[in-house]
C-alpha cells in the first residue's frame, strides 16, 4: 500500500507518549512525509502543549501510565476541537470506547504500521481543513433546525452554535447532504474516517452517538439520526 | 420450601409447643399426686389416729365404754372432730351416731385391713384397723378438717391423744400410701377438682386460649430466631454467588455480629479481599506483559517502516534498532519464563551446594567486562567463602540482575561495589552498591514488583525489561532469603540480599 503521493498537507503534530524511543522513531518516520512532530512524554505537559494551538493534530497514547492518557484527552476536549488520534497500546476495547466517547477522532492500536499511521494522519488533516472550493457542492446546508456552513465550519441548531469536533462535523456533513436517505456504513467510514471498518470497530457508532448528544436525539418527535441495522444511518427529514 | 429458615422455624416451634405441653402435663400429674406436705400430714393423721385408737381400745377393754364416752365428751370441745369405734363385725361400740361416710370407711378397712383415707372438699375421713387384746379387731374412724381449710387451724385434730408409746404404731400406717385408689364418689363429683387438667377438661375455652397463646408466642419467637439465624446465611449465599459471577468487590461488611455466623461473614470478606487482590494482580501482570511485549513491537514496526523507505544511513540505524528491539523481546520472554517458573514454585530437589563466592566472582567478571565498554566498572570488595544449598542458576540470575541494574544506573566513571559478607554462622549478606542517582524513597519498596521501572532520581525512565529485580526477589525468597533496596549515604542505590546458610 503506497502512501498517496498527491498534495501532502504538511502539518505540525504533537505526540504524547511515554515511550521516548518510539516517539523518536515516529518523528523520524513522519519527517519524510513532511510532517513536523514534537514529542512530549508527560501527561500534564502534553495537555498544555496541545492547548497552545500550535498543532494540527495530537497523537495521544492513552495507555500513558495509568489513566492519565484519558485525563489529557478530557482536558483537551474541554477547551479545544483539535483532532486527536489515540494510540491504544493495550488493545482493550474499553480504552477505545472511552477514548472515542471522550471525543477522540479516531484510534490506532499499537503496534501500528507506520504507513497506516500516516494515512490516518492525512485523513484527519484533510478533513479538518476547510474544503474551500469543492466544485458542485453547496457550501451551506439547512435541514430542519440544523444549519451548517461548510466553508466557515460552523453548525447551528435552532440558531445556537454547536461545537463539533472535526470528525463529527464531517459525519454530519455527509449525513446532511444525503438527508432522508440511508448512508451506508462503508461510505461513512471512507468519507468520514478515511479508512475501512476494522474488526470490532465501534468508532463510527461512537461518533454518531456523540453527534446525537450534541444535537439532541429528536427533531420534533422523530428520531434525528436513525440507525438502519446492518446498513448504516439516515438523517431524518420532516415529511 | 426445604429451606433452613423453614426447618429452624418449624423445629423450634414444634419444640416449644411440645415442651409447653409436656410441662403442662407433668405439672398436672405432679399436682394430682399429694404434695409432699399434704402427704406427710396424712401419714401423721393415720399414725396418730391409730395411736389414739389403740389407747381408746385399751380404755374400752379395761374400763368399759363409759370411760371412753367421758373421754369423747372432753374431746367434743372440738366440734369438727368425731371419732367412732367399730368392732370387727362393724358394730358401733359406743352408742354414737356414725357421721356421713363413717360406715363406708369402716367397711373399706375391714376389707383391706389397711389404713383408709378419703379427702373431701373440707373434710378428711381417716379409718384405721386396730388390734386389741387377744387379737381382737376394731376399726376407728375419725373425721378431720382438711389442712388449709378455714377450720383447720382451730382444730389440731391429731395432737390431743397423749396416750400410747410411739413405737407401737401399727406397721401398715407407717408407710403412707393411704390415698391410693380412692373410690369414685357416688355423687359423680371429682374428688380432686382443683387439678389443672381437670379444670381444663371442664373448661375447654381456657384450654384453647392457653394453647393458642403458647403456639402464638412460640411462633413469634421461632420466627425471630429463624430469621436471625438464616438472614446472614442468605446474604452470605447471595454474596458468594455474585462473587462467583465475577463481582470481586462483594463484601458483607458485618461488624455487629460476634457469633460463628459473624465470624464466617468476616472470613468471607477476608477471602474475597485476598482473592480480589490476587486476581487483579494477575490481571495487572497480564496487561503489563502484553504492554511490555507490544512496546518493543511498536518500535520494531516503525523502525521497519523507516528501513523500508529511508536513505541507506537511516536504514542502517533502523536495522540496528530492530536488532536491539528483537534482543529486548527475547530477553523479556526469557525473563517471563523464569519468573513464571519461580511463581509456580522451585523444584528443591534440584538444589545442590553452590559456592556463593565463586558465583560472585563470575558475575562480577562478566559485568565488569560489559561495564568497561561504557566507562564504568564492577569490583568485588569483600568475598567471604560461603557455600549454600540452592539452585546455582537461579542464584546467579538473582545476583546478576542486581549487578546489571547497578551498572545501568551508576554514573559514568564510577565503580559498582559487590561484597559477600559472612554474617554469623548461618547468614550470607550480598551487598551491591552503585553510585547513580538512587530511587525516590516512595518507590523503593516497589522496585521488586514486575514492570515497576518507575523513574530514577534523575527523572529518567529505567531501561530493561522491568523483570530483573522481580526475578531476583522471587529467586531469593525461594532460597529462604530476603532482598532490600535502600538509598545509600552519599548517593546511589544499595541492594542487600540476605541468604540463610544451611549447616
Amino acid at each position: 500500500m503506497a502512501v498517496a503521493p498527491t498534495p501532502r498537507p504538511a502539518g505540525r503534530l504533537l505526540i504524547v507518549d511515554d515511550d521516548v524511543e518510539l516517539c523518536e522513531l515516529v518523528r523520524t518516520y513522519l519527517k519524510a512525509d513532511g510532517l513536523e512532530t514534537v514529542a512530549v512524554h508527560q501527561a500534564d505537559a502534553g495537555a498544555n502543549a496541545a492547548l497552545t494551538g500550535g498543532f494540527d493534530l495530537v497523537l495521544l497514547d492513552v495507555g500513558l501510565s495509568g489513566q492519565s492518557g484519558f485525563d489529557v484527552l478530557r482536558r483537551i476536549r474541554a477547551e479545544s476541537t483539535i483532532p486527536v488520534l489515540m494510540l491504544t497500546a493495550r488493545g482493550e476495547d474499553v480504552d477505545r470506547i472511552v477514548g472515542l466517547e471522550l471525543g477522540a477522532d479516531d484510534y490506532l492500536p499499537k503496534p501500528f504500521n507506520p504507513r497506516e499511521l500516516v494515512a490516518r494522519i492525512h485523513a484527519i488533516l484533510r478533513r479538518s481543513r476547510p474544503a474551500a472550493a469543492e466544485p458542485g457542492m453547496p457550501d451551506r446546508l439547512v435541514v430542519a433546525d440544523v444549519e451548517m456552513n461548510i466553508a466557515a465550519r460552523v453548525v447551528k441548531r435552532a440558531g445556537e452554535p454547536v461545537v463539533l469536533t472535526g470528525v463529527e462535523f464531517s459525519l454530519l456533513e455527509v449525513l446532511l447532504r444525503d438527508a432522508g436517505k440511508v448512508v451506508h456504513r462503508d461510505d461513512l467510514f471512507m468519507k468520514v474516517l478515511g479508512r475501512r471498518e476494522m474488526p470490532d470497530d465501534r468508532s463510527l457508532d461512537m461518533h454518531v452517538s456523540n453527534l446525537r448528544k450534541k444535537l439532541g436525539h429528536k427533531v420534533g418527535d422523530i428520531e434525528r439520526i436513525k440507525t438502519v441495522r446492518g446498513l448504516g444511518y439516515v438523517y431524518a427529514v420532516a415529511n | 420450601m426445604r429451606t433452613l429458615f423453614v426447618k429452624i422455624f418449624a423445629w423450634f416451634w414444634a419444640a416449644i409447643v411440645l415442651v409447653a405441653g409436656a410441662a403442662f402435663l407433668s405439672a398436672t400429674w405432679l399436682q394430682s399426686r399429694p404434695e409432699s406436705e399434704q402427704s406427710r400430714l396424712r401419714a401423721m393423721a393415720g399414725m396418730f389416729t391409730s395411736m389414739q385408737g389403740r389407747s381408746l381400745i385399751e380404755i374400752l377393754e379395761r374400763e368399759g365404754p363409759d370411760e371412753v364416752r367421758a373421754l369423747f365428751k372432753r374431746w367434743d370441745r372440738f366440734p369438727d372432730s368425731h371419732s367412732i369405734l367399730f368392732d370387727a363385725d362393724g358394730r358401733e361400740l359406743l352408742g354414737c351416731v356414725p357421721f356421713k361416710g363413717a360406715v363406708d370407711a369402716m367397711r373399706h378397712v375391714l376389707e383391706s385391713k389397711d389404713t383408709y383415707l378419703i379427702q373431701q372438699e373440707d373434710l378428711t375421713i381417716v379409718a384405721v384397723p386396730i388390734r386389741g387384746r387377744y387379737d381382737k379387731q376394731y376399726v376407728m374412724v375419725r373425721e378431720l378438717p382438711v389442712a388449709g381449710s378455714p377450720t383447720a387451724r382451730e382444730v389440731p385434730p391429731v395432737s390431743s391423744p397423749p396416750i400410747g408409746p410411739l413405737g407401737e404404731v401399727p406397721r401398715q400406717s407407717q408407710s403412707p400410701k393411704p390415698e391410693s385408689r380412692p373410690p369414685p364418689r357416688p355423687d359423680g363429683r371429682s374428688p380432686r377438682p382443683r387439678f389443672p387438667w381437670d379444670m381444663l377438661m371442664s373448661q375447654p375455652e381456657i384450654a384453647a386460649s392457653i394453647l393458642g397463646a403458647v403456639i402464638l408466642t412460640g411462633g413469634l419467637v421461632c420466627y425471630g430466631l429463624a430469621r436471625h439465624l438464616t438472614n446472614p446465611v442468605r446474604q452470605l449465599r447471595s454474596a458468594a454467588r455474585r462473587f462467583a459471577n465475577g463481582d470481586l468487590s462483594v463484601r458483607l461488611g458485618v461488624t455487629g455480629r460476634h457469633d460463628e455466623i459473624g465470624d464466617l461473614s468476616r472470613d468471607f470478606d477476608y477471602m474475597a479481599d485476598r482473592l480480589e487482590r490476587l486476581v487483579s494482580g494477575q490481571r495487572q501482570i497480564l496487561r503489563d506483559i502484553s504492554h511490555e511485549l507490544r512496546s518493543p513491537l511498536a518500535r520494531l514496526t516503525v523502525a521497519l517502516g523507516i528501513a523500508e523507505r529511508g536513505t541507506p544511513d537511516a536504514a542502517r540505524d533502523a536495522l540496528q534498532r530492530i536488532e536491539k528491539e528483537t534482543l529486548r523481546l527475547n530477553e523479556l520472554i526469557g525473563q517471563l519464563l523464569t519468573l513464571s517458573r519461580l511463581e509456580s514454585g522451585v523444584e528443591e530437589n534440584t538444589y545442590e551446594p553452590v559456592e556463593l563466592h565463586a558465583l560472585i566472582d563470575a558475575v562480577a567478571r562478566d559485568a565488569d567486562f560489559e561495564a568497561k565498554g561504557r566507562d564504568r566498572a564492577v569490583r568485588v570488595t569483600e568475598n567471604a567463602p560461603c557455600v549454600i544449598h540452592g539452585s546455582s542458576e537461579l542464584l546467579r540470575r538473582a545476583i546478576e540482575n542486581v549487578v546489571r541494574n547497578a551498572v545501568r544506573h551508576t554514573a559514568a566513571g564510577t565503580t559498582v561495589d559487590i561484597s559477600l559478607h559472612r554474617n554469623g554462622a548461618n547468614r550470607a549478606d550480598i551487598t551491591v552498591r552503585d553510585y547513580g542517582p538512587g530511587i525516590p524513597e516512595e518507590e523503593l519498596q516497589d522496585v521488586f514488583l514486575p514492570f515497576r521501572r518507575g523513574s530514577n532520581n534523575a527523572g529518567e525512565a529505567f531501561e530493561g525489561a522491568g523483570l530483573g529485580l522481580a526475578i531476583t526477589d522471587r529467586a531469593v525468597r525461594a532460597h529462604g532469603g530476603t532482598v532490600r533496596a535502600a538509598n545509600a549515604n552519599g548517593g546511589g542505590l544499595t541492594v542487600e540480599i540476605e541468604l540463610p546458610i544451611d549447616k
